[in-house]
């Protein structure tokens, strides 16, 4: 199933169960909705096309004692109704969950108005705000534990075309943020989202740090790279900002002086004068499993 | 006069003066817009609302958002004299480096109390409002507006909003001086036929003085037992300045706090009203 699915059937379980959890969408619904809808139509609230009242309708409605869920088509409700997201959620910490459809460039064949490359890097300029880029299923559900036992503001990305596991429970810690697989390899990949998806499934040869949830436990992360010679970064996202700055910032800040590569969104030729999908961004961008691979036996001199 | 309103009107020529001592002591904030709308505050604090100063976090107390954030500072005179805030709780709470948390606490939003970022307040009244339908509970929002406030798209997504939903709970007070910072609405980009606007989005409307404790009480007189199924839209008719002639209805007074000498003046010329 995919991830915004399982969100949703999850909620519509949680409301069963008696949470009171009201859904505030901006026009956008989602077949894991329709019965959620139906069953509970007083807790479905349409504002239409409007992201900036999508976040402080819903914000009203936390002030009023409900448990809320706003959500809308990205990158709109972070970029249009940034000022919001600043104000009610980071200033003064009103805990909504604010999920969007689409991340990176799921939705490239919409045009650059429908990819929320930027939304991670600017997002990151916020405290207070939790950013969820996830890449399975399995963390989607302890995401859902987490809005009924720790209200907090928090954003979350559903890639819709991540579906399926990649972790156990066990794998998924939510204020640690990230996840590790093939712990003995010099090479370590930071990602997240769709690219750590694929890099997790991938039999690419380096140690795989998926930074699920933003801001990282940075001493953690910093002990990861312990014996490490060569730190990738890869994002479906603009470089300024994303998670390849982040691991930038953090190295500098602990003094781990360790070579970084960074692959991500760089638009060196401009942004797309023609009419393109995901599988091509990635292709010219060279964010493809196989141009990491080559990559890494590069740095292993192989 | 009633000596009800008597009492109101001095009232207000205190609250005023408090928020000059205040404000000229602390060397910034909005006078002008503070006057436009010291008898709407007023009225709802003392009259309309039901608020207990001594129990002001109370879950069934009404609710204000002051979303023209830049007229918070008339609260503080206010919160000191219900005896919320002490007067050294005030100079603490808005000086640089105080804390804000205790009103942050009790009125949200409280970024009203750090520069306002215009045009989010009706949107959040209308979630509150649409929040104490769905609980069924029986408080009312009220939700202090600027009229050049309403130049931000977000208000008229709130306003098609609260319409659409009935939010018969949600009261809103526009402060309508006709002034932005730079110039008057009309002459910015035309507000009027304002109160149009409101009923085309399905709300009710009143048009009132907004200085005249007479008319804005009976506006709001019954304002809890409505029967109608709309949300009511106060649309207050103000001086921006109002209290001192002659900072009154110019534009480019929006920020300015007499300083110096200035201040003796502005003491000396505080009128009545």
């Amino acid at each position: 199933m995919k991830i915004r699915d399982v969100f949703f059937h999850g909620i519509y379980q949680l409301v069963k169960e008696g949470e009171d959890i009201v859904v505030v969408s901006s026009d956008l619904g989602a077949p894991s909705l329709d019965c959620f809808r139906k069953d509970f139509p007083n807790r479905f609230i349409n504002v239409g096309i409007a992201e900036q009242n999508l976040i402080a309708v819903a914000s009203g409605l936390q002030l009023a004692g409900k448990k809320v869920v706003a959500y809308g088509l990205n990158p709109f409700p972070v970029t249009r109704a940034f000022d919001q997201v600043r104000n009610l959620m980071a200033s003064l910490q009103i805990p909504i969950t604010l999920t969007a459809l689409n991340a990176g460039t799921c939705s490239a064949d919409a045009g650059y108005t429908h990819m929320p490359i930027e939304n991670i890097a600017v997002l990151r300029t916020l405290k207070n705000v939790q950013i969820l880029n996830p890449s399975d299923e399995i963390t989607i559900r302890k995401l859902l534990r987490e809005i009924v036992e720790n209200p907090k503001p928090r954003y979350v990305q559903f890639d819709k075309f991540i579906e399926g596991s990649l972790y156990s429970e066990s794998d998924i810690c939510c204020e640690k943020g990230f996840a590790t697989k093939n712990q003995n390899c010099k090479v370590v990949i930071v990602s997240s989202g769709i690219m750590a998806h694929n890099l997790m499934k991938s039999k690419v040869p380096a140690k795989i740090i998926d930074c699920f949830s933003l801001p990282i436990q940075e001493e953690e992360f910093v002990k990861e790279l312990n014996g490490c010679k060569q730190v990738i970064t890869v994002e479906d996202g603009v470089l300024p900002g994303g998670i390849g700055s982040m691991v930038l910032e953090i190295l500098s800040d602990f003094n781990v002086a360790v070579p970084v590569k960074r692959f991500g969104l760089r638009f060196c030729q401009g942004y797309p004068e023609r009419y393109v999908n995901r599988e091509m961004v990635f292709h010219e961008q060279g964010l493809t499993i196989a141009e990491i691979e080559r990559y890494v036996h590069e740095v292993n001199g192989e | 006069m009633d000596q009800l309103y008597e009492g109101l009107y001095e009232k207000s020529y205190q609250i005023r003066k408090r928020f000059l001592e205040i404000f000229t002591e602390l060397g910034y904030g909005h006078l002008t817009t503070a006057f436009s709308e010291t008898e709407l505050l007023i009225a709802l604090f003392y009259r309309v609302m039901d608020f207990n100063a001594q129990n002001a976090g109370s879950s069934t107390r009404d609710r204000l958002v002051v979303s023209k954030g830049h007229g918070a500072g008339m609260l503080f005179p206010i919160f000191e004299d219900l005896g919320i805030l002490s007067a050294d709780e005030v100079r603490d709470t808005i000086k640089v480096g105080g804390d804000c948390s205790k009103c942050r606490g009790l009125f949200y939003p409280g970024f009203e109390f750090y520069g306002g970022s215009l045009g989010i307040g009706l949107g959040m009244a209308a979630g509150l409002a649409l929040g104490a339908k769905l609980n069924r509970e029986s408080w009312l929002t009220f939700c202090l507006l600027g009229d050049a406030e309403c130049y931000e798209g977000s208000i008229w997504e709130a306003m098609l909003f609260a319409g659409h939903n009935k939010l018969n709970n949600l009261v809103v007070i526009v402060d309508r001086n006709y002034l932005g910072c730079s110039d008057f609405t009309e002459n910015m980009c035309e507000l009027e036929p304002f109160r149009d606007k409101w009923e085309s989005c399905k709300w009710d409307t009143k048009v009132v003085n907004g200085h005249s404790y007479e008319e804005i009480l009976k506006a709001l007189e019954g304002v809890r037992a409505r029967q109608a199924s709309k949300p009511v839209c106060v649309i207050a008719n103000t001086v921006k300045g109002k209290g001192l002639s002659y900072l009154s209805n110019k534009p480019l007074m929006h920020g300015y706090m007499p300083k110096g000498e200035a201040v003796r003046d502005a003491f000396m010329k505080l009128e009545k009203i």
